[in-house]
């Protein structure tokens, strides 16, 4: 991506000062973080990090302690929000897939928008063979979850997120349960995604993706965010020697 | 009642009617009380889930007969008159309720709880959530135990003897102190529950398999 700020300078997701304890274990300390209309920011740290955690508060599957968390410019940690409108903003990919596995894959990407939005079955699956098509999958529509594989299940997911129409779309190591043969395909996908100007936040360790895709890099370690910037910057000349340990490390692995 | 085994049976088939009447309501009612109190319970609903619990105690651990005899000779004490027609299927229903209250609590815990995250992730309200995904997956993994309870309340509506409910057993007793024909009419009847329990066993496997998702290693 080479001219990231000529897509858009608007903010689609700020967090301001994050704060997260799961009761003594102080987990996010302090993590303030921006992601514009259009951008790829990749999360990068060690494990235990609170990467996750923190992609969760996004989603307000879970409560922050402190801070702000504003999506579109509107504050979504503060109390008395409709959850569910803003996890319907905000698509979320698992590590493990987590699709439905008692409905077909054209029904795992319909369910939610015709619970949700009420959009007539027709209409949603044409949406939905749509997507399909995107991730390569039209073939697999009436197949079950544990049919496909685990490459293909997360395609699928991805697809489903994709069905509610996201303004950011959030991901979290979901190659880290794939066979190596099959990391692949999903990054293509979400390389496409990216390159047709969706918002994501994502969280990897494949640093190849984060070079070549991302317009950001953020190293989260101990909750707090170590260093952020280009992917030419902090992936080949590092600021941090923690960040340095960290490449180290996952160059060794 | 008559000199042979044939005769008896348009009698004793006229029981196990009765008896497949009051069981097939009791085992509804008491179905559709265990899912919505197994899903209260499962959702930790303050108040009536604890409600829930000592009902489910209490039946559980009080004998089915004195359950019986509480509803047809203690209730009138308080200006509450069951018919036997009513009391059998009543108490089929309550007595069971608390058991289906437990198998289906149970079976909507076993649900993946990350299943239900990624529902609750694309922005479906929990009330949603629960009646596409947790029930679904829920029923779908209790039904051996369900099928279990089911034919126990089927057996169990012999109890309803003693109410003077005119179910099979109590048409069976009837004929052999007429007839003394002990074994052929006992043996009947007891060969007609069989054959009934075999039956529900059978139909709730075959439910199962139908149910059953392509791909899966169990039914989900
Ligand atoms: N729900 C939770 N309850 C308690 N501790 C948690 C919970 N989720 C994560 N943690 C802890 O918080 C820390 C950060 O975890 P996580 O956000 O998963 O980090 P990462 O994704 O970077 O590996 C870890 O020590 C983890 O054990
Ligand atoms: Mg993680």
């Amino acid at each position: 991506m080479t001219a990231p700020l000529e897509r858009g300078a608007d903010t689609i997701l700020a967090l301001e000062d994050i704060h997260l304890s799961y009761g003594e274990l102080h987990v996010l300390r302090g993590v303030s973080l921006t992601v514009r209309r259009g951008e790829v920011v990749v999360l990068i740290g060690p494990s235990g990090g609170g990467k996750s955690s923190l992609l969760r508060t996004v989603n307000v599957l879970q409560p922050i302690t402190r801070g702000r968390i504003l999506l579109e410019g509107e504050e979504i940690s503060a109390g008395g929000v409709d959850e569910d409108t803003i996890r319907q903003r905000v698509g979320m990919v698992f590590q493990q897939y987590h699709l439905f596995p008692h409905l077909t894959v054209l029904k795992n990407l319909t369910l939610a928008p015709r619970r949700v939005f009420r959009e007539p079955a027709a209409e949603a699956e044409v949406r939905a063979r749509e997507l399909l098509a995107r991730v390569g999958l039209s073939e697999k529509a009436g197949h079950y979850p544990d049919q496909l594989s685990g490459g293909q299940q997360q395609r699928v997911a991805i697809a489903r997120a994709l069905m509610m129409k996201p303004s950011v779309m959030l991901f979290d190591e979901v190659t880290s349960a794939l066979d190596p043969e099959l990391v692949g395909e999903v990054l293509g996908v979400m390389k496409d995604l990216a390159k047709s100007g969706m918002t994501m936040l994502v969280v990897t360790h494949e640093m190849g993706f984060a070079r070549d895709v991302g317009d950001k890099v953020v190293l989260m370690a101990e909750g707090v965010v170590v260093e952020e910037g280009p992917p030419s910057q902090v992936l080949v000349d590092p600021k941090s020697e923690r960040t340095r340990q960290f490449l180290a490390r996952t160059q060794h692995a | 009642m008559g000199e042979t085994l044939l005769d008896d049976l348009p009698a004793l088939l006229n029981g196990l009617g009765n008896s497949l009447l009051v069981s097939a309501i009791g085992i509804t009612v008491s179905v559709v009380l265990g899912i919505a109190l197994g899903a209260a319970r499962n959702a930790g609903v303050p108040v009536l889930s604890q409600a829930i619990a000592v009902y489910v105690n209490v039946f559980r651990c009080t004998p089915l007969l004195v359950q019986i005899f509480m509803l047809y000779f203690a209730l009138p004490e308080i200006g509450i008159r069951l018919s036997p027609f009513q009391t059998s299927w009543i108490a089929l229903a309550l007595w069971g309720a608390a058991y289906h209250t437990e198998i289906f609590r149970a079976g909507f815990k076993a649900v993946p709880p990350a299943e239900i995250l990624a529902a609750r992730a694309l922005g479906m309200p929990a009330r949603r959530t629960f009646l596409d995904v947790t029930l679904p997956l829920g029923l779908r993994a209790t039904i051996p135990a369900a099928t279990t309870m089911a034919i126990g309340q089927f057996r169990s509506s012999s109890f309803m003897v003693v109410v003077g409910y005119q179910e099979l057993t109590y048409v069976a007793n009837g004929l052999v102190s007429q007839t003394f024909r002990v074994f052929e009419i006992f043996g009947m009847a007891a060969l007609m529950y069989f054959l009934t329990c075999t039956l529900i066993g059978a139909a709730s496997r075959g439910f199962e398999t139908w149910l059953r998702v392509p791909g899966t290693r169990t039914a989900r």
